[in-house]
C-alpha cells in the first residue's frame, strides 16, 4: 500500500494524525471544563474572520466542497447541529479555545484526514453513528442499499438477520431502527469496529435486538463457534469489493486513513463475496435471502458465478441500481 | 367524528389562536410526480461506493413541466436533502400554481392577522395604562 503514496503526503498525514489524536482523547473533557471560563473571559473571534483563507488552503490541498467542509467543522467546534448553523455564519463567534480547535481540525483536513473522522460522527439514514479511525466510514450509496432491504421486509412478521462485516454497524442498526420486527446478529473481523458497533447500538438504544461477534470469516470457519448451527432469514453484507489494482487511483482519505481490510476485494473484487456465498449456503434457511452491495461490474459476474457454481444452492434473484444509477446491488436466494 | 372536529375547531379558535395550520385549506396543494423531476446528484465520475469518500450533500431538482428549480444543502446527508428539496419544490409549485390560495400565502395572511391583532391589543393596553397613569397623577396632585 505504501508504495502508492507520495512521501511528503504520508509524513504530513502522520503528524496530523498524531496532533489530532493526542488532542481528540482529551478534547471532550477539555471543552466541558474550560468552556465556562472561555465564554465569560477571553476574547471572542468572529467565525467569518476565523475562516478567512481556509477555503484556499483546502483547495490547494486538493479538497473540493470547501464550503461544506468548513461548515461541518464550524458546527462541530461550536457543538451545534449542522442544519442550525447559517451558511453565512453571521453573529457566530469562537472562543479562543474553539478557534484553536477549529484551526487544528482544518489543518488535519488539509492533510486529507476524512471529515467523518475529524468530526467523530456521521449521519446514515435516520441515525447518527460514531466514527473511529481504522473503521470504515459508511458511504451514501449504502443508504440506498439499506432502503431497498427495508422496503422488502417492511411487511415481514419476524426477521432473523445476519450481517457479515458490520463495521460501525451502520447497515444493521439502521434496519433495526426502521423495522421493530428485526433481530440482528453481526460478525466483524476488526476488534475496534466490533467495539464501535456495540457502542453505536447502545447509543441508539438498539442493544436488545443487536449482537456483534468478533470473528474473522475464513474457509470452513465461517461463523464463531456459538453460532455454528444458526440459520437466518436474511443475510446482508457490504464486503470489501475494490479490486487490488484500483488502489493506486484512490484518494488519500481512503487509502491512507481507512482500513484496507474493509476495502480490498482481491484481483476481481469478489474474494470476500465468495466466502459470503459459501457462508450463506450453510446459514440461510431455505428461501432465505442474501443481499450484497458490490462494485460497478459485479452483478452480471455474480449471476454467472451462481449459474456455474451454486446451482441447487443459491439462486440469483435480481440486481438493483444505486442512487447514482450504477448497477451495484444483488439479491440471492437459498434454494 | 365530523361534529367533534368542528367543535374542536370552534373551541381552539375561541380559546387560543395557536393551532393555525388547522385553518389552512390544503385542497389545492399539488402532489409531486417523480417522473416530472430531473434530479442532479453530484458524485463525480469514476468508481463509487467504497473506493471514494466524497461528502457531497447538495441536491438540485428541476420540475420539468414548470421549469422551477430547487437547490438544497441544509443537511449533511444528500439523502436527507433529497427529501427536503422535494418539500421545498412542493411549496414553490404550490405558490406557482395557486398564488393567493397557496398554503404559504394563506399562512402569511393568517400571520398578518395575528400580528395586527396583537398590535391592537398592545395599543389598547398602552392606552389603558396611560389613562390609569394620568388618573393616578391627577389624584396625587389633588
Amino acid at each position: 500500500m505504501l508504495k502508492y503514496l507520495a512521501r511528503p503526503l504520508l509524513t504530513a498525514t502522520r503528524s496530523a494524525t498524531r496532533s489530532l489524536c493526542s488532542n481528540l482523547s482529551g478534547s471532550s473533557t477539555k471543552t466541558t471544563t474550560t468552556s465556562p471560563t472561555s465564554t465569560t473571559g477571553g476574547p471572542l473571534i468572529e467565525v467569518n474572520q476565523a475562516i478567512n483563507g481556509w477555503a484556499d488552503k483546502l483547495k490547494a490541498a486538493g479538497i473540493q466542497d470547501t464550503e461544506f467542509n468548513i461548515k461541518c467543522i464550524v458546527s462541530h467546534v461550536l457543538n451545534r447541529k449542522f442544519n442550525t448553523v447559517p451558511d453565512d455564519f453571521t453573529q457566530l463567534k469562537f472562543s479562543s479555545e474553539q478557534l484553536a480547535n477549529f484551526e487544528r481540525f482544518l489543518e488535519a483536513r488539509c492533510a486529507r484526514m476524512p471529515l467523518q473522522h475529524i468530526i467523530g460522527e456521521w449521519d446514515f439514514m435516520d441515525i447518527t453513528l460514531k466514527t473511529a479511525p481504522t473503521v470504515f466510514i459508511p458511504r451514501p450509496e449504502t443508504e440506498e442499499f439499506v432502503r431497498l432491504v427495508i422496503e422488502n421486509y417492511r411487511q415481514a412478521k419476524h426477521v432473523n438477520m445476519l450481517e457479515v462485516g458490520c463495521g460501525s454497524g451502520a447497515m444493521s442498526l439502521s434496519v433495526l431502527h426502521a423495522l421493530p420486527q428485526v433481530e440482528a446478529t453481526a460478525i466483524e473481523r476488526s476488534k475496534v469496529a466490533t467495539v464501535l458497533a456495540w457502542e453505536n447500538a447502545n447509543l441508539l438504544g438498539l442493544q436488545d435486538r443487536f449482537k456483534v461477534h468478533n470473528h474473522t470469516m475464513e474457509e470452513d470457519n465461517y461463523m464463531p463457534t456459538e453460532l455454528q448451527d444458526k440459520q437466518y432469514d436474511l443475510i446482508i453484507s457490504n464486503p470489501p469489493y475494490v479490486k487490488t489494482e484500483e488502489f493506486q487511483f484512490l484518494h488519500p482519505e481512503v487509502v491512507v486513513y481507512e482500513n484496507l481490510n474493509a476495502l480490498d476485494g482481491g484481483s476481481d473484487g469478489l474474494r470476500v463475496a465468495r466466502l459470503v456465498f459459501d457462508l450463506a449456503c450453510r446459514h440461510l434457511r431455505p428461501g432465505g435471502k442474501l443481499w450484497l452491495e458490490l462494485g460497478n461490474e459485479h452483478p452480471p459476474l455474480v449471476k454467472t458465478i451462481m449459474n456455474l457454481k451454486y446451482q441447487g444452492r443459491l439462486n440469483f434473484v435480481g440486481s438493483y441500481f444505486d442512487q447514482y444509477k450504477r448497477e451495484r446491488f444483488v439479491q440471492l436466494e437459498k434454494v | 367524528m365530523l361534529k367533534l372536529r368542528s367543535l374542536a375547531g370552534a373551541l381552539s379558535s375561541n380559546l387560543c389562536r395557536l393551532a393555525s395550520t388547522a385553518h389552512l385549506d390544503y385542497s389545492r396543494y399539488p402532489s409531486l410526480q417523480e417522473s416530472d423531476i430531473e434530479e442532479t446528484l453530484l458524485r463525480g465520475s469514476g468508481p463509487g461506493g467504497q473506493a471514494v469518500n466524497k461528502t457531497n450533500n447538495c441536491v438540485f431538482l428541476r420540475h420539468l413541466p414548470t421549469g422551477i428549480t430547487v437547490k438544497c444543502h441544509l443537511h449533511r446527508l444528500a439523502s436527507k436533502n433529497r427529501i427536503e428539496a422535494r418539500k421545498i419544490l412542493l411549496d414553490k409549485l404550490d405558490a406557482h400554481l395557486n398564488g393567493e390560495q397557496s398554503i404559504a400565502a394563506q399562512q402569511k395572511v393568517l400571520d398578518q392577522k395575528k400580528s395586527s391583532e396583537r398590535k391592537r391589543r398592545q395599543g389598547k393596553l398602552q392606552e389603558m395604562k396611560k389613562t390609569w397613569q394620568s388618573r393616578e397623577r391627577g389624584e396625587n396632585e389633588k
